[in-house]
């Protein structure tokens, strides 16, 4: 079996170039619409989620499109809602793969999708990350949103979506910009900045030297035996 | 009654005359004066002259403390009782509060208390709960301690629920306040209104207490642990003391090292702030009443409230940041009529000893802070709005008229008005092509109404303008012990201990939102922190204190000046002497004129420091404008900011010179940019969950309670900066945008600051280290990125250092 290669995108997905595979957790659709309907009068918009999907796509051309869990917001969507997640199902050309996350359990429901528990490759299981399956094979998962707060020169500091990859587990961050983050430490860290991937302490550079000839600037995370 | 009662004071003498006349009047009165027995005999006047006394609420009390509702209803017992026996008649006198019990509710709902002593979140409830919407038929209402609530959004809550109660006397009872008019103005709006005043000046006994001469100083003062030995020495000397400190981290350190310190007084000592458990605090309250304590620390949640006989001294830990304040403070001892409060300063650094020296000159000139009241803030309107809407259908214009006649509200535009009524029915401009609205009113042929029970429910669930931060629970042994902040706790180590209550303890398991705590002992303790502690300096003692600091840059003898001019006891003043000589070998003391900036090298940043007296509101405004004029061409400029300067920090390769940073200060647009600066920091944001939480849009409470809410909810910063890309005049935007500049930063007289700066003489010193003066300005509670640079040229930038080396 040969091994598989894990790219990080600078929007937040996991690109598998062997299996030409994108993974994408956590778009939350249809956030705005769904705390709406909670009696929350924030404003309606989708925070450019449907175009930062399709540039995600156009840019590495899957051949299968695994959805990890969280696609839309809340349950019982309404027409809006309903409206932005078909919009976005319909820019996936290819094979679609729906794993199920804790925010869209009743999807079979809502959208007549069927959902599996997790995503299957050689070596690789790929979950939502509500709950952890026992497995010995290298785990990837969303839900958890992670990022890190990195501060400039003159001392300013913001949050930073990264990629959390650790001996056994590779955590994406939320594709959602509305997503609240929880911010995380240790093992390798690859900020996502949605124009690059730049990778952090703790990613030494003799682990990540990084920049692939096929996909300038996506680093490789890891390589899978 | 005036010959059970004795004879009436002078506050009772001014005042009855209008209160029986059945005028609207506002008592300026130090507590212990009598006023609040000259607001109420009025009441009980009319309530025994009436005919009959029906089933509705005829007069209304009410009060910023839910602990002085329940003191009144004690001391107004006996008089009660008196007009019940001089009449035969029963007056139904009630109290209603967030803690008021469900089966107590019910019963006031079918029998209506002819008073009710109450807080305005609770009146405003109950003016649209069924049952009691037409249960009122107020003819007298009284406000106490109405100066609490002149600066704040509760005074702009309170005010709108006046007009909403509609009662036909209103009376105020307030501290010694000025002006007068912002006062009066909160009370009545444009109504006539008789004003009574005593003389505040209460006779004042102000020490200035000597701290710990150290020879290093720390940059944001010394800890309260620090001066606990002098502070104990006041303890033993006294009674009962009162002890001020400015945080409630700072009041759980003190209150720890003096049952250290004084072993025999362990369990005469407590610690009393809003994170304490309520029982705690209740009970802390009555020994203090009963005089069974020799000690109780606190932060401000003692500052006003039930009167305290047994205490005769009050110690204000650190500088108090203003007059009015400060003589709060003071006047908590000795409520005796003609009492003599005894009061000691004690600063906690040098700079505070300055500041003490210069607030004592004012307190006792009788300077005081000018109030400076919310304009017509967007988000309570909102609030206010949804609550009519509960109430019953309006007519729009009706509405409108009311709104307006309330004082805080009365240049209220039509503009601003349909603006929030048309967020409330689910919003504006960001709605055009979407259809699923969700409003919670409903906007028709001229009249709105509440659109559906569920939105009526969330609204009494989030009534109030004070916004929570979000807390976990600590229990030890089933018993709740208090609050602290889930970031400050889920940063604790494993086994690492911290005070509540003056207590330590070690978190044992964290479940939700509730911390099981054990005792621990002898371990390093860590004091909780909670956000919000830092007040800011008033103009008034800005005021003061530069014309201190022009007599010590010019004075010859320091020690001998204080002496003479400012009556400072002779440690003291050697201390403050001293101080002035260790500045004077960096450099000179600044005093504004010439402007005196100072720039040091620090690692990868150069620092620029002015020295600006002229308060933190001043100070924050400059910083802002200057971040933003620089512009993008620095990278991100971070500033600290104190009440008496502000230092940038800039990346050492990118730094501007001196001659573009007086630019910065140009006058021409200021005002404009200091909007525009605005836009760019995270304050907006950061400041945008209370007002959207005050507004009705987040809740604040839900059916599961605050805590697990704040994960499924908006992210302020977020909801902020989408509004800001979508419908930037939506009207809790620029609630948040009125809000900072008018109440926080004080943009006019921050712009006449800097039109000043611009057209001195500046005098600019480069040092190796701060010079003493400008060490407070490092203190990080302060610290405010004004502008951030590009994410990912700061990403290049932090890559480059850490791969510098590793020649990848």
């Amino acid at each position: 079996m040969s091994a598989l290669t894990l790219w990080a995108h600078p929007s937040g997905a996991l690109f598998v170039p062997e299996l030409a595979t994108a993974l994408i957790a956590d778009l939350h659709l249809g956030y705005a619409w769904a705390q709406r309907r909670r009696g929350e009068l924030g404003p309606l918009d989708d925070g450019g989620l449907l175009g930062k999907l399709r540039e995600t796509l156009d840019s590495l051309r899957p051949e299968c499109v695994v959805l990890l869990g969280d696609i839309y917001h809340a349950p019982r969507p309404s027409p809006a809602e309903r409206a932005l997640v078909e919009q976005a199902l319909a820019l996936i050309t290819g094979q679609l793969i729906v794993v199920r996350g804790n925010h869209d359990r009743a999807i079979a429901r809502d959208f007549g999708l069927s959902a599996l528990p997790a995503w299957e490759a050689p070596g690789l299981l790929a979950v939502h990350g509500d709950q952890l399956p026992n497995t010995d094979r290298f785990l990837i998962m969303g839900h958890l949103h992670p990022v890190v707060n990195i501060r400039d020169a003159a001392g300013a500091s913001r949050r930073v979506p990264v990629f959390q990859v650790k001996k056994t587990v590779c955590c994406l961050p939320a594709f959602s910009p509305f997503a609240a983050g929880a911010a995380v430490r240790g093992g390798q860290l690859y900020a996502a900045t949605g124009k690059r991937v730049v990778p952090l302490s703790g990613a030494k550079p003799a682990q990540a030297p990084i920049y692939s000839d096929h996909l300038p600037g996506h680093p490789t995370l890891l390589r899978i035996k | 009654m005036a010959a059970r009662y004795g004879r009436f004071s002078p506050a009772q003498r001014l005042a009855l005359p209008h209160t029986l006349r059945g005028e609207n009047t506002l008592i300026l009165a130090p507590t212990g004066s009598g006023k609040t027995l000259a607001a109420f005999l009025s009441v009980l006047n009319d309530l025994a002259q009436r005919p009959d006394l029906p089933n509705r609420t005829l007069a209304v009390y009410v009060s910023p403390l839910r602990s002085l509702t329940r003191d009144i209803e004690r001391n107004l017992a006996p008089p009660m009782e008196a007009v019940a026996q001089a009449t035969g008649r029963q007056i139904r006198m009630e109290v209603r509060t967030g803690d008021t019990e469900l089966s107590e509710r019910l019963r006031q709902t079918r029998r209506h208390p002819h008073l009710l002593l109450t807080t305005p979140e609770s009146l405003s409830s109950l003016l649209s709960q069924t049952g009691w919407r037409d249960g009122f038929d107020c003819g007298t209402v009284i406000i106490d301690e109405i100066h609490a609530f002149a600066e704040s959004k509760r005074g702009s809550l309170l005010a709108l629920t006046l007009e909403r109660l509609a009662p036909r006397q209103r009376i105020g009872l307030s501290a010694t306040a000025a002006p007068v008019e912002a006062v009066t103005n909160l009370l009545c709006g444009a109504r006539p209104c008789a004003v009574a005043q005593v003389d505040g000046r209460k006779a004042h006994r102000l020490e200035i207490a000597q701290i710990p001469l150290d020879v290093v100083l720390p940059a944001a003062g010394f800890s309260p642990y620090r001066t606990s030995h002098a502070v104990a020495e006041l303890v033993e000397r006294a009674q009962c003391s009162l002890v001020f400190t400015s945080t409630r981290s700072a009041a759980e350190q003190l209150g720890l090292a003096l049952k250290v310190l004084l072993p025999a007084l362990d369990d005469q000592i407590a610690v009393h702030h809003a994170s304490v458990e309520r029982a705690e605090r209740l009970q802390i309250e009555q020994s203090l009443s009963r005089g069974t304590l020799r000690a109780v620390v606190c932060s401000s949640s003692l500052e006003m409230g039930v009167d305290f006989q047994a205490v005769d001294q009050v110690l204000l830990i650190g500088a108090p940041r203003g007059v009015s304040r400060a003589l709060q403070r003071l006047g908590r001892s000795g409520h005796r009529l003609g009492g003599t409060a005894v009061g000691v300063l004690a600063p906690l650094s040098l700079p505070d000893l300055l500041e003490c020296i210069a607030l004592r000159e004012a307190a006792r000139a009788g300077r005081l802070d000018l109030l400076r009241p919310p304009q017509a803030p967007l988000d309570v309107l909102a609030q206010v709005l949804l609550g009519m809407a509960v109430e019953r259908e309006w007519p729009i214009d009706e509405a409108f008229a009311l709104i307006r006649q309330a004082g805080p509200y009365a240049n209220l535009t039509l503009t601003d008005y349909q603006s929030v009524l048309e967020y409330l029915a689910g919003g504006g401009r960001v709605l055009a092509g979407y259809g699923d609205a969700f409003g919670k009113i409903i906007v028709r042929d001229g009249r709105f109404r509440v659109a559906s029970r569920k939105v009526a429910r969330a609204y009494y669930r989030n009534i109030g303008t004070i916004s929570d931060d979000y807390q976990v629970k600590v229990l030890a042994r089933n018993r709740m012990l208090g609050r602290v902040e889930e970031s400050f706790i889920s940063e604790l180590q494993p086994g690492e201990a911290f005070t509540l209550g003056g207590q330590s303890v070690r978190v044992r398991s964290l479940v939700g939102d509730t911390a099981t705590v054990e005792p621990a002992q002898g371990e390093r303790v860590k004091t909780p922190r909670w956000m919000g502690g830092k007040m800011s300096l008033t103009a008034r003692l800005a005021s003061e204190e530069l014309s201190l600091r022009r007599a010590l840059r010019e004075a010859p003898d320091v020690a001998a000046m204080l002496q003479a001019d400012y009556q400072l006891d002779p440690i003291s003043a050697a201390r403050a002497a001293s101080y002035v000589a260790h500045q004077r070998r960096a450099a000179p003391v600044p005093a504004n004129t010439p402007v005196q900036v100072e720039r040091i090298r620090q690692a990868r940043a150069l620092l620029v420091i002015f020295h600006i007296v002229a308060g933190r509101a001043v100070n924050r405004s400059l910083a802002w404008v200057i971040g933003h004029r620089l512009g993008a061409s620095f990278g991100s400029v971070v500033s600290n900011f104190d009440d008496h300067g502000l230092l940038l920090s800039f990346n050492a390769k990118s730094a501007p010179d001196i001659e573009r940073l007086r630019d910065c200060f140009h006058p021409q647009n200021w005002q404009q940019d200091l909007r525009a600066a605005l836009e760019a920091t995270e304050t907006l944001g950061r400041k945008f969950r209370p007002i959207a939480e005050t507004g009705q849009l987040l809740e604040r409470r839900t059916t599961k309670g605050p805590a697990g809410k704040r994960q499924s909810s908006w992210n302020g910063s977020l909801l902020y900066q989408t509004f800001l890309k979508h419908e930037p005049t939506h009207p809790l935007v620029r609630e948040a945008v009125r809000e900072v500049i008018e109440d926080e930063l004080d943009a006019e007289r921050a712009a006449a600051e800097s039109e000043r700066i611009y057209g001195e003489p500046w005098e600019v010193i480069d040092l190796e280290k701060a010079s003493p003066f400008a060490l407070p300005m490092f203190s990080l509670f302060n610290r405010e990125v004004l502008l951030k640079q590009d994410p990912d040229k700061a990403l290049d930038e932090l890559v480059a250092e850490l791969y510098e080396g590793w020649s990848a």
